[in-house]
């Protein structure tokens, strides 16, 4: 029984970390993906430590008129906004909120997408057929225009926000992650754990799942950096997130009237969502080669 | 298998297939006929070409060049006769109005007073229209060139409501063809030439026009939609449009600054305000609602949310009003907190501000901002325009920012915000106050005009003491044009009379 | 073959059903009565009541879902409640601007991406390699109102090349068709070079290079064109982004299409014509992609076995 328990924990474990390993070596390899890395970890950094840097109530949210509309320079490193605000303290708290926003809904889509496409490639047949057709349905209304629906029906915050474009990604995860299984779900490994008589949620979560990570971790990081867009543009809309929360892409909307003689306003946060994005694109390029070695 | 033929053809097809509505783009012709059209920016596409089937400024600019009321206001909103020639009272709920002989509508055909009459009794059926002739509750053909309403009951500014889009006179015959205004037939200066949704709208001049001093100038006068506001003056500037009645109060020092554009300003009678929903705690406390009124600064508004171009409001109405007073609240946090201590607040409380588009979205910013200083949290939830006035006249908000334009008597504003019978309706702050409701009786049927001004002034302290609003400012209409256009006028509307529009 | 396309078609019908009953459901979740946004402030009890009745609106919403199925299949799309013009009068005539639109911008795209992607597998590890990707990725990671405003300013203000906005001749047409194209000339110069590459290593190229065949002449030859054939796919799948980032597009540019029509539409509340749009976007979407389905088994002949 515990020699089971230890081979069944033994095969993917080993070959995982191999892979890493692996994986990490030709990585290490990319400037590009470095780049990316360094980049994502500075904004983590502000993010992590934006109290530090800078007081949210007084820098980020307190209206100033006196100081309102000044140019960048010794007192407000990037100017500040239309309402006195600084600029610069509003994009390093706008790092938390764009990042979670990026991240958690794509752990919506990647929860519901994933188990659905698990599923559906795991059983196959006439599952498999039932819930990829039924994706289809999400998967034909373009992914931008499916978010504004549903925000304009559930009403826009920073929640229904994610629920929207975690929905609205949905179909693209349930696909990856069905491929990711296939590949996979008749390999040695799996066949063992179910000659063993493992059940198959187990083999699911505990061997075929572990075991497809890497190109999911690979769309996931480029699916992030498409969320943090899509709020952007959600922003614009103006189905964005509320005031005063310095969100970057409500900050850019917002900002944009003041494009022509202020430009600094909606050029800091336009910046800040092109380097995270771009620095997660690096990353998710650099991965995908890594991943498929016969590339390299 | 020929792969490279293959390709070919592949991006042969591709190619044709863009080249083909393209060039079809390009061919049509690029009028350069030497400044003899007018070209206006519209920040949002008409809703129809049916005088009847909407309610919204764009279309309405649309509607005045093709068609004619039996009345029209002039840009110091006085009430003029547009097409009737004469009219008079026989008592106090008849009107009897001839109109001019010999107007044509744009297909030659001959208005009679059958045209005015089945325009009249369609708008009381027009589902977007049908409140303003609410108080009408007949309309007679008299003969060929006179028709007799009557009203409900006495209506003093009865005329006011015959300047309104729609009520604009078609052509019978026209309606019962069909058409439903694809190609609509009116009587006013321009024709129709073509609508295309979402682009533009094209208009021409009619040369048969029967108002001789009020011809159209310009040829041609397209309305061209242009969403973006920064996009509309950089048209401006390009060239690309000549006149931009709704210019972005950021961009006006854009404007100013160009020798080639110019600007126009006039004040208008909108007052934004922010209003609280007495019906609901802590909002039912007079003291909390003073607080508030000491509490927000409207000149950081007027500066944020309008670059300056307006003036505070000190009550419910722009000052041009009758009977107009101003109120007593000054910005002063300091106050507002001694309120809100005496009100049992001393630590502020939480609350929610609703409105709708993205200027009010700046407006209530500040709001925001003026409330943290004297410990108010308040939260903004917008929402969509629909979705907004129908949960305000299901009174779901705490409180909430909106712009009230008036019309020239100060009853036909006050009774619906302040009369206890239109909580549901404009009674925005949901007040029931009868000593209120029993002021605004008596001003209406006041005929004399010195008595009614001071039974307004009495209301205007009365309701601002209740403080149920925090009145906000009164914008300026911002116009930018080129600067060689001739003939922009201004109401306090905003751009008017734009058949005068030429170079 | 037929046979294959005909089966293709036949599964649109089951989607285009779900999407409608989809689009259907989340509407009926926006806050706010239709009849009180059409009839606006100043409109009593007694007619609003009136109109819910005429629109159907207290009917349950499977019932209005069945009736709206019912005339859609007639043909009918309805009309627009805040209008009153028809759905899909009103499409036919905003339709093909955005369709126009995304053609031109997957045209330009694919103009700007093929190239770099094919120079990038060539050169790899390069300068150019390297730059080429990055300056791709930055294009996606601009949000496109933003990039839009700067490009009006710069190339219609500043040096006055092309109209602001509108829809005037081929010139109105370029900025927007860029903009547009920006965003998806990443993922086909990705695309391009990764099947690239793999294309070079295969034994035939290098034969075709051992026998003394020039270098340009074994990519023009040999590996371009089958080095395009995953490339084709994506370009099919760039159209649905493209058509969803024309909603932006069009609003920044003031051009006339059905992204701005539907966008507006969902502001209003305005059922059949977001309805209308959402049919023709997905319409288009998988019709697009079934023929580039269609393509990809002409160029490739070994797909087409799988599918008969």
């Amino acid at each position: 029984m515990s020699d089971r328990t230890l081979s069944r924990k033994m095969i993917p474990a080993t070959k995982k970390r191999s892979q890493a390993l692996d994986v990490w070596k030709r990585l290490r390899k990319s400037n590009s993906a470095i780049a990316g890395l360094i980049l994502i970890f500075i904004f983590l950094c502000l993010a992590v430590f934006a109290p530090l840097i800078a007081d949210y109530e007084n820098d980020a949210l307190k209206m100033n008129i006196i100081e309102r509309l000044q140019s960048p320079g010794a007192d407000h490193w990037f100017g500040t906004d239309e309402m006195g605000r600084d600029i610069f303290a509003r994009i390093v708290y706008g790092t938390r909120i764009s990042l979670f926003v990026g991240v958690i809904s794509v752990s919506i889509a990647l929860t519901l997408g994933g188990t659905l496409g698990a599923i559906a490639g795991y059983y196959g047949g006439k599952i498999d057929n039932i819930i990829m057709r039924t994706l289809d349905v999400l998967l034909a209304i373009p992914t931008i225009l499916l978010a504004i629906t549903i925000v304009a029906a559930l009403g826009a915050s920073i929640l229904n926000l994610m629920i929207a474009v975690g929905i609205s990604n949905i179909p693209g995860f349930a696909r990856v992650v069905r491929a990711a299984v296939l590949s996979i779900k008749d390999q040695e490994f799996i066949e063992a754990a179910r000659a063993i008589g493992s059940r198959d949620h187990t083999i699911i979560l505990k061997h075929v799942l572990p075991n497809s990570m890497a190109p999911i971790i690979v769309f996931a990081t480029l699916k992030v950096a498409s969320a943090i867009m899509a709020t952007a543009s959600l922003s614009f809309i103006g189905l964005g997130i509320q005031p005063p929360t310095p969100e970057w892409g409500s900050m850019l909307a917002g900002g944009r009237a003041y494009i022509r003689d202020n430009m600094y306003i909606v050029l800091y946060p336009g910046l800040a969502i092109v380097l995270t994005v771009l620095s997660l694109n690096l990353i998710g390029d650099g991965l995908r080669d890594a991943l498929d070695p016969k590339l390299k | 298998m020929d792969y490279k033929k293959k390709m070919t053809m592949l991006f042969a097809l591709v190619l044709m297939s863009l080249t083909l509505p393209v060039y079809a783009g390009g061919a049509q012709e690029e009028t350069e006929m030497a400044k003899d059209e007018v070209v206006v920016a519209l920040s949002a596409d008409i809703t129809s070409l049916d005088p009847q089937g909407h309610n919204d400024t764009k279309s309405e600019m649309v509607s005045f060049l093709l068609f004619n009321r039996l009345f029209r206001l002039n840009t110091d909103f006085e009430v003029v006769p547009d097409l009737a020639e004469s009219w008079e009272q026989p008592s106090d709920t008849e009107w009897v109005i001839k109109i001019k002989e010999g107007v044509k509508f744009h297909d030659g055909s001959e208005m009679t007073a059958e045209d005015v009459k089945f325009s009249m009794d369609r708008s009381k059926e027009a589902p977007k229209v049908q409140q303003v002739l609410s108080e009408v509750a007949s309309i007679e053909v008299v003969d060929k060139y006179t028709v007799k309403f009557t009203t409900n009951s006495a209506f003093a500014p009865f005329l006011y409501t015959l300047v309104h889009a729609g009520t604009s006179v078609i052509p019978k015959a026209y309606v019962e063809s069909g058409d439903e205004f694809a190609k609509p037939i009116g009587s006013g200066p321009y024709t129709f030439v073509e609508w295309i949704s979402g682009d533009q709208v094209v208009l021409k001049k009619n040369e048969a026009y029967f108002d001789k001093n009020n011809m159209g100038q310009s040829s041609t006068i397209t309305f061209k939609v242009i969403p973006e506001g920064t996009s509309r003056t950089i048209a401006l500037e390009t060239g690309e449009v000549d006149v931009v009645p709704e210019l972005p109060t950021i961009d006006m020092n854009v404007v100013k600054d160009n020798s080639d554009l110019a600007l126009y300003e006039k004040p208008s009678t909108r007052v934004d305000f922010f209003a609280m929903n007495t019906e609901k705690a802590p909002f039912d406390n007079v003291k909390v609602r003073q607080a508030l009124n000491y509490a927000i600064d409207k000149d950081a508004i007027i500066t944020v949310a309008i670059d300056g171009a307006g003036v505070k409001a000190e009550s419910v109405l722009a000052p041009s009003f009758l009977g107009y007073k101003a109120g007593p609240y000054s910005y002063n946090p300091a106050k507002a907190k001694e309120l809100l201590a005496a009100a049992g607040y001393p630590d502020g409380f939480e609350m929610e501000i609703m409105t709708s588009g993205d200027d009010r979205k700046k407006i209530a910013e500040v709001i925001q901002a003026s409330l943290m200083e004297v410990g108010i949290k308040a939260s903004i939830k917008m929402l969509e325009w629909g979705t907004f006035i129908d949960s305000v006249l299901r009174g779901d908000e705490e409180t909430l920012i909106l712009g009230w334009t008036s019309n020239p008597d100060p009853d036909a504003t006050l009774t619906p915000h302040w009369f206890s019978g239109n909580i549901g309706g404009m009674n925005f702050a949901r007040v029931n106050d009868p000593e209120m409701d029993r002021m605004l009786k008596e001003g209406r049927e006041e005929l004399d005009l010195g008595k009614r001004e001071v039974i307004y002034n009495k209301l205007h302290t009365y309701i601002m003491d209740k403080a149920p609003w925090v009145p906000l400012f009164v914008k300026n209409n911002i116009v930018g044009a080129n600067a060689a256009l001739k003939g922009v006028e201004l109401s306090p509307q905003g751009l008017w009379n734009l058949e005068k529009l030429h170079y | 073959m037929i046979k294959y396309v005909i089966r293709r078609l036949m599964m649109l019908f089951p989607v285009m059903v779900g999407v409608i009953f989809l689009v259907f459901f989340i509407i009926s979740l926006t806050p706010g009565d239709v009849a009180t946004i059409i009839l606006g402030d100043g409109a009593t009890e007694e007619r609003i009541k009136d109109l819910r009745e005429e629109l159907g609106l207290d009917d349950p919403l499977i019932v209005q879902y069945g009736n709206y199925m019912i005339d859609l299949v007639q043909g009918d799309m309805g009309k627009s409640y805040s209008t009153g013009l028809s759905v899909a009068g009103e499409i036919k005539q905003r339709f093909p601007n955005t369709f126009k639109l995304t053609i031109t911008a997957i045209f330009l795209s694919v103009l700007i991406s093929i190239p770099i992607g094919v120079i990038s597998a060539t050169r790899q590890y390069s300068i150019f390699d390297n730059i080429g990707m990055i300056v791709a990725l930055i294009g996606i990671s601009m949000p496109s109102f933003w990039t839009g405003l700067i490009l009006i300013i710069l190339f219609s203000l500043k040096l006055g090349w092309f109209p602001s906005g509108g829809m005037k001749g081929i010139m109105s047409l370029i900025l927007p068709a860029f903009t547009l194209a920006i965003a998806s000339t990443a993922s086909i110069t990705r695309t391009t070079r990764s099947s690239m590459l793999e294309v070079i290593r295969q034994d035939y190229i290098t034969t075709a290079k051992a026998k003394g065949v020039s270098r340009r002449s074994v990519i023009n030859k040999h590996a371009l064109k089958n080095a395009l054939i995953p490339a084709v796919t994506v370009i099919g799948l760039e159209f649905g982004v493209l058509l969803g980032g024309a909603v932006l597009t069009e609003t920044v540019f003031s051009w006339p299409g059905i992204g701005r029509l539907m966008v507006e539409s969902i502001q209003r509340k305005d059922t059949p014509m977001v309805l209308g749009c959402v049919i023709v976007f997905a319409l288009s979407f998988s019709i697009v992609n079934l023929i580039i389905d269609i393509l990809y088994a002409f160029i490739d002949p070994r797909i087409k076995s799988n599918y008969s």
